[in-house]
């Protein structure tokens, strides 16, 4: 499903300094599998599931997603790509919070060309898998923490992407929520979907459904 | 000052058009950077970021041309109601063609505004198709259309400063005039009429034929012999006096803004010949192109088969 | 339809993120109400002179002798009317009444009763009179303007005139012009041309000056070089010179609003660019939002660019509506005084609601375009950024 070959990424500051954010990764992803990226924060974590999303380019290496080569898509075919495979959880920040929380999810509908019903159709049942249908209207500063990161959830996969990337997905919820949350990824791993998590919180060793466990340290895997 | 300059219209018209050709400037700069660096096989990162570059260029064309679009409809306004400053001038053409350079002017401004709706469509298939395949092509009709673009601005600015509240214009006298003129190859109005609607056959069947190269001789013609045959033998019909040969009064209210249209539709007619050129010939690209000259060749015989219908005669 | 859910959701975005806007929209629906009441005004302006302009001789012939004006030889009048191409010809009484207490001057016009007139606004006024009546003792009809002073001075029913032969002429007041001819009437005052002569002191065999009327307007070039060489002590001012006139001073009335327009919009696009320079955190919250749903950079900014084009259209479509209550409703207090200030008496303008299509195309083009150019750049520098730059 997912390939890296030797996937470098340097970024390059406004004084010409070179930081290595990622080393020669190298990993394989098969469909349906859920994999753990364990890291602490500023280990190149983040910047590998952007370079999945193709939110960004890496400097040098391969990645194939589906037997396609995505890194030399242009802007045009990498967005493409992202609202069709792609579902991204980010941090629960990344909310529109005057909006409520279906509205919430629109701007993953609104480039395709849907019936306002099927539209409506894809929302609940994305709500219902993420289990807060019950908070549909309510505006999203009103939500707790962990209401937020359902909402995130359902707006990504919403439309039914095949690949679930998440980027620290418990950093801002307590215990209780981070559990629910555990329950929320396994339901997706039925539904068939191909998880990487990448996080530092040890409460994921809890997740049962994890197939593999990489280990992410100074941009490198160990 | 000049009078003319510091007439509401004329002053926003210089502002505006300058202002565009800045930011054009701006995106040249940037469309250079890219050609000088652009390279098929760097690397991917490097591709990236030249082609969020290049996506400046896209939405300054963008605006661009909606502000050229208005500019050309204010400047024929404008230059209607500044007949009211100009001596002996009495409608927009008499305006024209008191500056020496009016007429190339409104010409300039219909081609760069087929140029940047054809250079968005050419952006557009370049972002859609797989690896660039036309990045250079729309490199290079950027600076193409950035030097056309300078030079209408330029002729603008010395329009405008060439028009003169103080001497009398002999308005529209060289069109008044032109009953026994001949055109080119010795032609006679009326046989340049015939050749009109020749080309216009021919047009059809190159489009029917998929014969590229000879469609855009052919539709480069028809413009030419377009331009003609409106102001010297179709706009006499339209306003029912024969000494009237004027290209800018059928853009006038009291013609129901019918010029909008016969224009409209000669620019998505040449603009469907350069797209059907240049990408995919289809089906549905081959309709639209005879669609609209047929669309064009309608508008602007109506008045004519109309006259001649009801009257029985010519003017 | 993609294209309906996408500007749905931007009027979502845009009525529920108020407050970020709220700015730009008050400062420029500001802005554009300013400049279209400086466009409405002096449009309307220039419509009711044009209008009155409709009434005017074709020519005017005034005595000129080294510089001066002089009053012209009535026999001059007979003299015009061999001119082929001529149909009518008129001496007119008028002159400047001074009132000297108040440093304050009316325009005396005296007409001939029972003339048919060339000025076709006076001939309209005539018509409305009962002439029999009018006539039966020293009448006059005056002005908005000259009615303001006569009652602000306790002149209620007459007014005492002195003409230079030092008797006194007392004048009773007949009626008021109607109303909506006030630019021109304001401080104008008529009565029967014989008092009229007296008051104003000049003798007999003469006239302020000759106006002249032209049978078919396409002889006006013939008639024009014959009454040039006439006489050469006189002046000839034509329809077309007036008019020539009329446009010349508006259009440099615009052009000092132009400098002035342009300046507060430069302003104004500095203002908006540095807030887009100063990257709001909500922006770039909504980009890595969109990115990361699979939208393209470029829908990006042309959503972007929607977004402004909105806010900026709106606010002046709200510009205009204001400026349209404020000239023609209101009447432009404020504004009125600096395009009639010129006006001796005190001046109480209806402004005919008047509004040129061309007036509207200039207000947009100096406002909402040059505003979506200006937040291009800004637009593309904050949506072409790093991801990684956007998150940290």
């Amino acid at each position: 499903m997912i390939q890296l070959q030797n996937v470098n990424k340097v970024f390059t500051d406004t004084n010409h300094n070179n930081f290595q954010a990622l080393k020669d990764i190298s990993l394989a992803i098969s469909p349906n599998e859920c994999v753990l990226l364990h890291g602490s924060s500023g280990s190149g974590k983040t910047t590998l599931l952007h370079i999945i999303a193709s939110l960004m380019k890496p400097s040098s290496g391969l990645v194939e997603v589906k037997g396609e080569n995505i890194v030399s898509l242009s802007d045009y075919h990498a967005s493409a790509y992202r609202r069709s495979t792609i579902g991204y959880v980010t941090q629960s920040f990344y909310l529109l919070d005057n909006l409520s929380v279906e509205e919430n999810l629109l701007p993953a509908l609104v480039l395709e060309s849907l019936s306002e019903k099927e539209m409506a159709q894809k929302i609940k049942k994305a709500l219902s898998l993420a289990n807060i249908e019950h908070k549909a209207k309510q505006k999203v500063s009103t939500l707790s923490g962990g209401e937020k990161q359902r909402c995130i959830i359902a707006r990504a996969i919403v439309n039914d992407a095949e690949i679930v990337l998440c980027d620290e997905p418990t950093a801002n919820l307590d215990k209780k929520n981070s559990l629910f949350f555990l329950g929320l990824i396994q339901n997706l791993k039925n539904l068939r979907k191909t998880i990487l998590i990448a996080t530092h919180d040890p409460i994921f060793e809890k997740l049962e459904c994890v197939d593999k466990v990489y280990n992410l340290e100074g941009g490198s895997l160990e | 000052m000049n009078e003319i300059l510091i007439s509401p219209q004329v002053s926003l018209e210089l502002f505006l058009s300058s202002l565009v050709l800045l930011f054009l400037s701006f995106a040249l700069y940037h469309t250079l950077y890219i050609l000088l660096r652009y390279d098929k096989n760097a690397t991917n990162a490097l591709q990236y970021e030249l082609e969020k570059r290049s996506l400046l260029t896209t939405t300054i064309i963008k605006v661009a041309l909606l502000i050229s679009i208005f500019l050309f409809i204010l400047f024929v306004l404008s230059i209607d109601t500044l007949a009211e400053l100009i001596p002996g001038a009495m409608c927009g053409a008499g305006v024209v063609n008191s500056g020496i350079y009016g007429s190339l002017l409104i010409a300039l401004k219909f081609i760069v505004i087929v140029l940047a709706i054809f250079w968005i469509q050419v952006d557009e298939e370049d972002q859609k198709a797989k690896g660039f395949p036309y990045f250079s092509l729309k490199m290079y009709l950027y600076i193409f259309l950035y030097l056309l673009i300078a030079l209408s601005w330029f002729l603008e600015l010395n329009f405008f400063m060439s028009l003169s509240v103080e001497e009398p214009v002999l308005c529209c006298s060289n069109l008044y005039t032109s009953q026994t003129t001949s055109f080119m190859l010795g032609m006679s109005i009326e046989e340049i009429v015939v050749a009109f609607y020749i080309t216009y056959l021919f047009i059809l069947l190159a489009t029917y034929l998929k014969k590229k190269v000879f469609l855009s001789l052919l539709s480069i013609l028809f413009l030419y012999l377009s331009y003609i045959t409106i102001v010297y033998f179709f706009s006499t019909y339209i306003y029912e006096l024969p000494t009237h040969k004027c290209p800018y009064c059928i853009l006038a209210k009291e013609y129901y803004f019918i010029g909008y249209f016969i224009y409209g539709v000669l620019v998505m007619a040449n603009y469907y010949v350069l797209y059907g050129v240049v990408f995919s010939f289809k089906e549905h690209t081959k309709s639209k192109i005879i669609t609209a000259y047929t669309l064009f060749v309608v508008l602007v015989s109506f008045k004519y088969i109309y006259y001649f219908l009801s009257n029985n005669l010519f003017l | 339809m993609s294209m309906l859910s996408r500007l749905n959701f931007l009027l979502l975005l845009l009525l529920n993120y108020k407050k970020r806007y709220i700015a730009t929209f008050l400062l420029s629906s500001g802005l554009i109400a300013i400049l279209a009441s400086v466009l409405f005004l002096s449009s309307s302006i220039q419509e009711e002179l044009m209008s009155t302009l409709e009434n005017q001789a074709d020519f005017t012939v005034q005595h000129y002798k080294s510089g001066h004006l002089l009053n012209t030889p009535e026999k001059w009048v007979e003299e015009y009317l061999d001119i082929p191409g001529v149909s009518k010809v008129q001496g007119r009484i008028y002159g400047t009444h001074y009132y000297e207490p108040k440093e304050q001057h009316f325009m005396l016009v005296g007409l001939d009763m029972y003339d048919v007139q060339i000025v076709k606004g006076m001939q309209k006024l005539i018509n409305t009179l009962d002439i029999e009546k009018f006539l039966e003792r020293k009448n006059m009809i005056i002005g908005s303007g000259v009615k303001d002073f006569f009652d602000k001075y306790h002149y209620r029913k007459y007014y005492i005139f002195r003409p230079p032969d030092r008797t006194k002429e007392k004048v009773y007041i007949y009626k008021e012009f109607p109303k909506g001819s006030d630019l021109l009437t304001n401080d104008m005052i008529v009565m029967d041309m014989p008092l009229a002569r007296k008051i104003l002191g000049i003798e007999k065999g003469y006239v302020s000056d000759i106006v002249i009327e032209l049978s078919n307007p396409d002889e006006y070039q013939k008639v024009y070089e014959k009454l040039i060489v006439s006489h050469f002590d006189t002046r000839i001012i034509t329809k077309k010179d007036i008019a020539k006139h009329y446009t010349k001073l508006f259009n440099y009335k615009g052009g000092v609003f132009m400098a002035l327009y342009i300046f507060a919009i430069v302003t104004f696009l500095l203002l908006l660019y540095q807030r887009y320079s100063m990257v709001e955190s909500l922006d770039l919250k909504e980009i890595v939002i969109l990115r990361s749903t699979g939208w393209s950079i470029e829908q990006i900014i042309s959503f972007k660019l929607v977004e402004n084009f909105i806010v900026v259209l709106s606010a002046y479509l709200i510009g205009v509506i204001l400026a349209y209550i404020y000239v023609f409703f209101l009447d432009a207090p404020l504004l009125r005084d600096i395009f009639l200030g010129s006006a001796n008496l005190s001046i109480h303008p209806q402004f005919m609601p008047y509004i040129k299509p061309l007036d509207l195309l200039i207000l947009f083009g100096i406002f909402v375009l040059p505003f979506l150019l200006a937040v291009v750049i800004p637009v593309w520098k904050l949506c072409v950024k790093d991801m990684s730059e956007m998150i940290r």
